[in-house]
């Protein structure tokens, strides 16, 4: 026999859907077991549920290069960043892009445990003696790790890692938590 | 929601620290890559990293996602190169609009929607429409030829359901690797398709009978 599986229910008033999310899980009901139109429209339905299964578990092969790929288009395009300028003595002159920067920055908020940083502007007013413009850092805690005391540790972190491998010193370092993540 | 902060200059003060969360947890995402712990960030992390041009940040996105990416493309499109072009494309205009995201955890549902929609329009552009053509709403015709039928009893049966699937419409094609090859719930479905829980239900229950018709000779 078969039946209508385009229709909204069957003549006995199953649910196709139903039928195909108890192919999936469950074992069939009383009524399913018992009923010719159910056992008719999971006659149609099998072998389409273990297509999809054998399909869904079929390997598929990623090319390799698509990263590389991806990567060879992106770099190219990324436009130059602002330039700081680092305190060396005259008449020599030094300066480092700000993203540069911020990445040496942020891998020393990365380096005090539990701690991840993400967003790092550092402005070129942020450093120098007479520096007035913050370095805002936002953070990422561990759950469970307190607050304040990773927010002094990433403070002291950054701005060493600015003074040693930079060569700069930091005005005032605005930090703030945005979020929380598990062990 | 708290949110504060606490600024260098009035931590002398006592300045108090809060924490704005949304005490989220990291999306499990299917492809993560496997390496020291202290390496793995979280999306959210390398998100607004790669926002502010941290390009480092970005391709440890591409290498966690690419699988996924590449997959979703490849079972929309069953085409290897067209599918390679797809992923490729998405992860650059990814990249592009990394300003759009809102919600930085969410990145894994944005790339897969923008993965989706290139597939869809790759897929509309070569022109690769069903083979019967079919309308949505239409009921499937219950004969056809044998000939097919004795082809794919012969390759087997995911093979088959792959040549059925050219008889699905892109949308309805999507549904399905997503919803019944990718194991995405409904909501899921429908964020990334832009359309409601319920269309895509309704474009599942249409596709089932075109699809189980195609695999009749292994009743
Ligand atoms: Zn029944």
């Amino acid at each position: 026999m078969a039946v209508n599986l385009a229709g909204d229910r069957l003549p006995c008033g199953h649910r196709v859907d139903q039928l195909w999310a108890c192919l999936g899980s469950g074992a069939p009901d009383e009524h399913v077991r018992a009923c010719e139109y159910c056992q008719a429209a999971l006659a149609m339905i099998r072998p389409l549920r273990t297509a999809t299964s054998e399909l869904a578990a079929q390997p598929v092969r990623v090319p390799a290069d698509l990263p590389r790929r991806v990567m060879a288009v992106i770099g190219p395009r990324i436009p130059p960043a602002p330039r700081i300028a680092v305190p060396v003595a005259a008449p020599d002159r030094l300066a480092i892009s700000v993203r540069a920067a911020a990445m040496v920055l942020r891998a020393a908020g990365d380096s005090v445990e539990g701690v991840r940083a993400r967003s790092c502007r550092l402005t070129p007013a942020a450093v120098g003696p007479n520096a007035s413009a913050g370095l805002k850092l936002t953070i990422s805690v561990r759950y469970g790790l307190p607050a304040l005391s990773a927010a002094r540790a990433v403070r002291r972190a950054v701005r060493a890692a600015a003074r040693a491998q930079l060569g700069l010193t930091l005005g005032p370092i605005d930090i703030e938590v945005v979020d929380i993540h598990a062990a | 929601m708290l949110r504060a902060r606490q600024t260098d200059g009035a931590a002398a003060a006592g300045a108090a620290l809060y924490v704005a969360s949304s005490a989220h947890t990291e999306g499990p995402s299917p492809d993560r890559e496997r390496g020291p712990a202290a390496t793995a960030l979280d999306d959210a992390t390398l998100v607004v990293r790669a926002r502010e041009g941290d390009v480092t940040a970005f391709e440890t996105l591409v290498r966690r996602y690419r699988v996924t990416v590449y997959r979703i493309a490849a079972r929309i499109l069953t085409d290897p190169p067209a599918a390679a072009d797809t992923a490729q494309e998405a992860f650059i205009t990814a990249w592009r609009r990394l300003h759009e995201i809102k919600a930085e955890q969410a990145f894994a549902a944005w790339l897969y929607r923008i993965t989706v929609t290139r597939a869809l329009s790759a897929m509309r552009s070569r022109a690769v429409r069903p083979l019967v053509p079919l309308d949505e709403e239409t009921t499937p015709a219950l004969d056809r030829a044998p000939g097919p039928e004795e082809r794919a009893l012969a390759d087997g049966l995911a093979a088959a359901l792959r040549r059925a699937l050219n008889h699905l419409t892109p949308e309805q094609r999507a549904c399905w690797v997503l919803r019944e090859m990718e194991g995405m719930s409904y909501e899921e479905v429908a964020s990334i398709l832009h359309t409601t829980p319920g269309a895509v239900r309704g474009r599942l229950h249409r596709a089932r009978p075109l699809l189980a018709q195609e695999l009749r000779p292994w009743r």
